[in-house]
């Protein structure tokens, strides 16, 4: 098992950024601690569905390849608030994903998603 | 001169001030003229204590522990998410979780019906216009019975014969002893009206007293509600199940 430690703990995130995700609109946010973590991963798979859309990465960690569930908002709000459409990220595109950690297992709820151009598709300034 | 001619006069000044004081007022828009702006094109979108208008709709707050009877607070702190909310699999939010969503939402009218329609969860909700009472043997369900009238400007809905489903993500609870009023006024300037949403809730089991919410919407004309389409994620990627090693 790879330790959390290894990964980059973001402690530069602001409070009421977390609690603003603790706040999703049903009880997924249960499933998420307040603490954040980051994970840089490669997808192989993005389901831009409701009410929670989410992304599915491979991370290396001590020579392991681990699968990461990255969720996010519903996909009514990727499409209409940012844009996004089915083909936004594609099996093979590298991300760095923070957010708050899964309670259980290898996930989080993404605050913020970018690509590896440098492209924001998550902002850490949206709720 | 008959004495009607004599007032002839009189009458028209009357008028004429009647006229004048509603004009300043901006009391004139009748009910078929709100009514028809309700329906009008795009949807309704929430606008935030921030001034920002939502995208999806918004968590808007839970009722405050001070709001719950004790039982309502009982009911609350043993709630289970996992286990408890019908939204995760995709059930029905119903009344009022489907208004205080603040998802983007459409009226439209059909003779004496209200139909409205919430984004977030695919929601239609039919509102009976001027019926006095609800029919006998209505069942309960996650929407209720819902009657609509007109009082002045403002379009009442009142609506009875809900389940007893959770209403928020904290799993505040309601019983079917739960009423809700909802009153709709359209404010502001014709290109910029700003419908106002104030909702009383009243359920004597869970609720200490009469608690309100309130919610601004802003009609977008070019957005059009989306297809929601819940769908459960996959069993083998829900928690607990994700690889831990």
């Amino acid at each position: 098992m790879v330790s959390r430690a290894l990964l980059v703990i973001s402690s530069a995130l602001p409070l009421c950024l977390c609690s603003s995700i603790a706040r999703s609109h049903h009880s997924i946010g249960g499933e998420f601690d307040t603490e954040t973590v980051t994970v840089n991963g490669v997808v192989t798979e993005l389901r831009l569905i409701n009410p929670h859309a989410f992304i599915l990465v491979d991370v290396e960690a001590d020579g392991q390849t681990e699968q990461w569930m990255l969720t996010m908002g519903p996909a009514t709000k990727l499409i209409r608030g940012s844009g996004w459409t089915p083909d936004i990220l594609q099996p093979g595109n590298k991300v760095s994903a923070t957010g708050r950690a899964a309670r259980e297992g290898k996930g989080m709820y993404i605050v913020e998603l970018i690509k590896e151009d440098g492209t924001a598709l998550i902002s850490s300034l949206e709720e | 001169m008959t004495a009607a001619t004599q007032m002839q006069p009189r009458r028209c000044t009357l008028v004429l001030l009647i006229g004048v004081f509603a004009l300043a007022s901006g009391a004139t828009a009748a009910p078929d003229d709100v009514a028809a702006e309700l329906a009008a094109e795009g949807v309704w979108a929430y606008l935030d204590a921030s001034g920002e208008v939502r995208p999806s709709g918004s968590f808007t707050g839970i009722p405050p522990d001070s709001a719950l009877t004790a039982a309502g607070l009982e009911k609350r702190a043993g709630f289970d998410f996992t286990t408890e909310d019908p939204v995760l699999g995709c059930g029905p939010p119903g009344m009022p979780r489907a208004l205080t969503a603040a998802s983007p939402m459409t009226f439209s009218w059909n003779q004496d019906l209200l139909i409205i329609r919430y984004e977030s969860m695919d929601v239609t909700r039919i509102v009976f216009m001027g019926k006095d009472a609800v029919p006998p043997r209505t069942p309960s369900s996650p929407d209720g019975y819902a009657i609509g009238r007109w009082d002045g400007d403002t379009l009442v809905i009142e609506t009875s014969h809900l389940d007893g489903r959770i209403q928020d993500l904290q799993g505040t609870p309601k019983s079917d002893a739960m009423t809700l009023e909802e009153r709709y006024d359209l404010e502001g300037a014709s290109n910029e009206k700003v419908l106002r949403v104030d909702l009383i809730m009243q359920d004597p089991t869970y609720f200490s007293g009469p608690y309100v919410w309130h919610f601004d919407f802003v009609r977008k004309p070019d957005w059009a509600l989306l297809e929601y389409a819940c769908e459960e994620r996959p069993a083998e990627l829900t928690p607990g199940v994700l690889p831990t090693n």
